[in-house]
């Protein structure tokens, strides 16, 4: 830390090389390889180079900050996601290979939703053209509205896909705390996405697991099982839960 | 480099802060407090009195002594808030040629802006005689629900006051900051702002040292001022109901009546009753009538139990918008005077579950969290950063009439998003883009921030022309618009500023003409 103390001259041109290595998404990698994972690199990467840092420097290098600073936000982002969408669309292909039975439960759920909550965006926002008794030149600009919303969540929604699964993993992987906060991170984005406060109460479920505190593990599973029964990381955390009880909390001190 | 101090410029007391070694330190002020009440009163003579002593002369002195300023600024005469807030002032407000609300003292109108530009000044002064030390750069906080024409005329009573306004800050995102700065955990917090005008509610995480406002909502008409109205009504009602006599008119017993209701519910945080005891209130047929009544808490609390219940609704929609529900939430923090009542800590509990967190001081919180951002600023704390979010939709009026959304509200600002519209009419050749800020679909119940037209668009038919319109929204809350026509490139950028109400040479004469 520290490169907002230079003089302008040496600000704005290390401002100007985070911009353009920002642009070829070299940022995350070059820059803040230490720091893993991309809410942490987000994060690492928003205290150091927040406009604030520079708030009573010249206009230029304040402009200079916020350009790095919306690019940081779009740029941790896609910099993690080559990986993540790589995995979205082998699993869009997989889907579209594979014959429908073989579609796991989850799977389909998640394409009914998606399906559904695209089709309620068109619809509603179609129909507020129509009750508003719009004449065709105000169709027009509600409709190109409708492209862009469109658009811009197709975007959206493959990059939260990607972090939900990075996020799943780390569940799996037993690394609680941080799938916990990831999950509830994206619940922010998408709130009325049930999945997520199946997974948040799943997370904390397994916190109180690995504390051994099976009570307080069973009132968690249990609110996720008010939400789903049958899904698949609630039955999976459940026999965890029960096997644990059995053995004493024996796994559950290798959980990380 | 010079000093850059904390202000909490409040409904009813103003609250200075300033770094020192990492820490915030509250700077008392003369008179030996650490809040100073927001008041400025003008003699007939026209000398200005701040603070402390025009508290003291507000019985003496009601018309010309302005209190609760910060529920006028950036608001328009005949808004239902200026006329709902005037019927209960002893002071005029009146119409400016702009028809923004004004006050009026001596016969000469005088702006919300010019007002508080002297308890700024007031500040300045407790700071300087404090440090030694001239202070010219300010960080100013403001309810998180202001809109920014508020925010804007906020800056600009700064710059009356001589003050270069570097932020304008949150309340309640300010108190997140100061209660966790040193605190090393990561968490959610609630923070629960209710002061003397206005109330928000933010819902935080902390994260590795980065404060991130998840979702904030308010009111910025419900405050202090409320209660103790509410309270002025009750002991007015019980007068005219004893003596037949409706104390509304006169503005002297108005002003003793606010007194006290301010005293008595102060004393009913903690006692169960208390006596208003006013000796002369008024004369009847020649002879003097005292009122004296004693009010339960009780009695207080049936009072108020729209404005308790009123308090509910903000802090649901601040929790949906999180996507959080009262047991992720961490910690609840209250701030604000008014955050001492004890219905008020019962309504808390009742919406999150939980006791509220002892051990700020809800006063002075604020003020300090002001601080601790000039510290970010400044170079002296690193391991710290505030994401803070725009509390309203921001867009542009489409052809219905209603506002497109382009950057919403709840937004992390610095933010930067677009839209693309099209024409309307056949050979149209230009678009007049007409900026927005508010949450009703409605474009004209919004606040109308600026516009900016395109021309020499390519005369096509209608819906071929496609412009796309780009928001970028700074880190010091500057609105940049462009909007770009598809084919040819061709485009137009402006930036938005709200305008506060006042123009640069009235900023500049006013300042000349009060002395700063």
């Amino acid at each position: 830390m520290g490169w907002q103390n230079g003089t302008d001259e040496e600000v704005t041109s290390h401002l100007n090389k985070v911009v353009e290595a920002l642009s070829k998404n070299a940022f995350v990698g070059d820059i803040l390889k230490d720091h893993g994972g991309s809410r942490a690199n987000y994060l690492a990467a928003v205290k150091l180079y927040h406009p604030n840092r520079v708030a009573r420097r010249s206009l230029e290098i304040r402009r200079l900050a916020n350009e790095v600073f919306l690019s940081i936000k779009a740029n941790v982002s896609t910099t993690e996601t080559p990986k993540a969408s790589e995995a979205t669309e082998k699993r869009s292909k997989k889907i579209s290979e594979s014959p429908a039975p073989k579609m796991t439960a989850e799977e389909r759920m998640r394409q009914a939703r998606s399906k559904a909550r695209r089709s309620r965006a068109s619809s509603g926002l179609h129909k507020q053209v129509s009750k508003a008794g719009a004449s065709t030149s105000q169709k027009t600009v509600v409709k190109s509205c409708v492209d862009t919303v469109l658009e811009t969540s197709k975007a959206e929604s493959e990059h939260f896909e990607a972090e939900f699964i990075a996020a799943k993993k780390h569940l799996q992987e037993g690394l609680l705390e941080q799938a916990l906060l990831e999950f509830r991170r994206l619940s922010v984005k998408a709130r009325h996405d049930t999945r997520l406060k199946i997974y948040i109460y799943v997370a904390k479920s397994r916190v109180q697991l690995k504390k051994q505190d099976f009570e307080s593990a069973l009132k968690e599973i249990k609110k996720a099982e008010e939400i789903d029964e049958d899904h698949s990381v609630v039955l999976e955390t459940q026999e965890m839960i029960k096997i644990e009880k059995k053995r004493g909390g024996f796994f559950s001190r290798f959980l990380k | 480099m010079s000093v850059i101090v904390g202000i909490d410029l409040g409904t009813t007391n103003s609250c200075i802060a300033v770094l020192d070694g990492g820490e915030s330190l509250v700077i008392h002020n003369q008179e030996g407090g650490r809040t100073t009440p927001s008041m400025v009163s003008w003699s007939e003579s026209g000398d200005i009195i701040v603070g402390v002593a025009s508290k003291r002369q507000m019985v003496t002195n009601p018309t010309r002594t302005i209190y609760g300023i910060k529920r006028l600024i950036g608001q328009k005469f005949d808004s239902a808030t200026v006329k709902d807030i005037s019927q209960n002032l002893p002071y005029k407000v009146v119409a400016a040629p702009n028809d923004d609300a004004w006050v009026e003292i001596n016969g000469e109108a005088l702006s919300p802006q010019e007002v508080s530009a002297h308890i700024l000044g007031k500040m300045r002064d407790i700071a300087k005689d404090y440090l030694g030390k001239d202070i010219d750069e300010a960080i100013v906080t403001v309810p998180a629900y202001f809109d920014d024409v508020q925010r804007q005329a906020t800056k600009d009573a700064g710059e009356i006051a001589g003050l270069s306004v570097r932020a304008i800050l949150n309340e309640p995102t300010a108190a997140a900051l100061a209660y966790g700065v040193h605190k090393n955990k990561d968490q959610r917090l609630a923070v629960f702002d209710l002061g003397g005008g206005t109330f928000d509610i933010s819902i935080l995480s902390i994260e590795s040292g980065v404060f991130e406002v998840l979702s904030t909502h308010g009111d910025t008409h419900l405050g202090g001022d409320d209660f103790d109205d509410a309270l002025i009504n009750l002991l007015k009602k019980d007068f005219q109901d004893k003596h037949q006599i409706d104390l509304s008119e006169d503005v002297t017993a108005r002003q003793r009546l606010k007194e006290a209701a301010e005293r008595a519910k102060i004393e009913l945080s903690s006692a169960m009753s208390t006596t208003v005891n006013l000796p002369f209130i008024t004369v009847a047929e020649g002879a003097p009538i005292h009122l004296e009544k004693e009010i339960t808490r009780a009695e207080f609390e049936g009072a108020v139990g729209e404005l308790l219940n009123n308090l509910s609704a903000p802090c649901e929609r601040a929790l949906k918008d999180a996507s959080c529900t009262p047991d992720e939430i961490d910690q609840v923090l209250l701030v604000g005077g008014m955050s001492r009542m004890p219905a008020v800590q019962s309504k808390v509990v009742d919406i999150f579950g939980k006791e509220p967190s002892k051990g700020v001081n809800p006063d002075e919180i604020v003020a300090m969290g002001a601080a601790t951002q000039s510290g970010i600023m400044g170079g002296e704390l690193q391991e710290v950063v505030l994401l803070d979010v725009t509390p309203h939709d921001l867009g542009i009026r489409v052809a219905s009439g209603n506002m497109a959304v382009i950057v919403p509200a709840q937004s992390t600002i610095p933010a930067r998003q677009s839209k693309t519209f099209a024409t309307t009419k056949d050979g149209q050749t230009f678009v007049e883009l007409e900026v927005y800020q508010g949450s009703d679909q409605a474009a004209k119940n919004n606040r109308h921030l600026g516009n900016f037209k395109l021309g020499d668009l390519p005369a096509e038919t209608k819906g071929t022309v496609k412009v796309t319109v780009d928001f970028t929204i700074d880190a010091d809350g500057l609105l940049e618009v462009t909007a770009t026509e598809s084919t040819s490139g061709k485009a137009a950028t402006v930036s938005i500023e709200a305008h506060g109400g006042l123009s640069g040479d009235d900023i500049a004469s006013i300042r000349n003409k009060a002395g700063f």
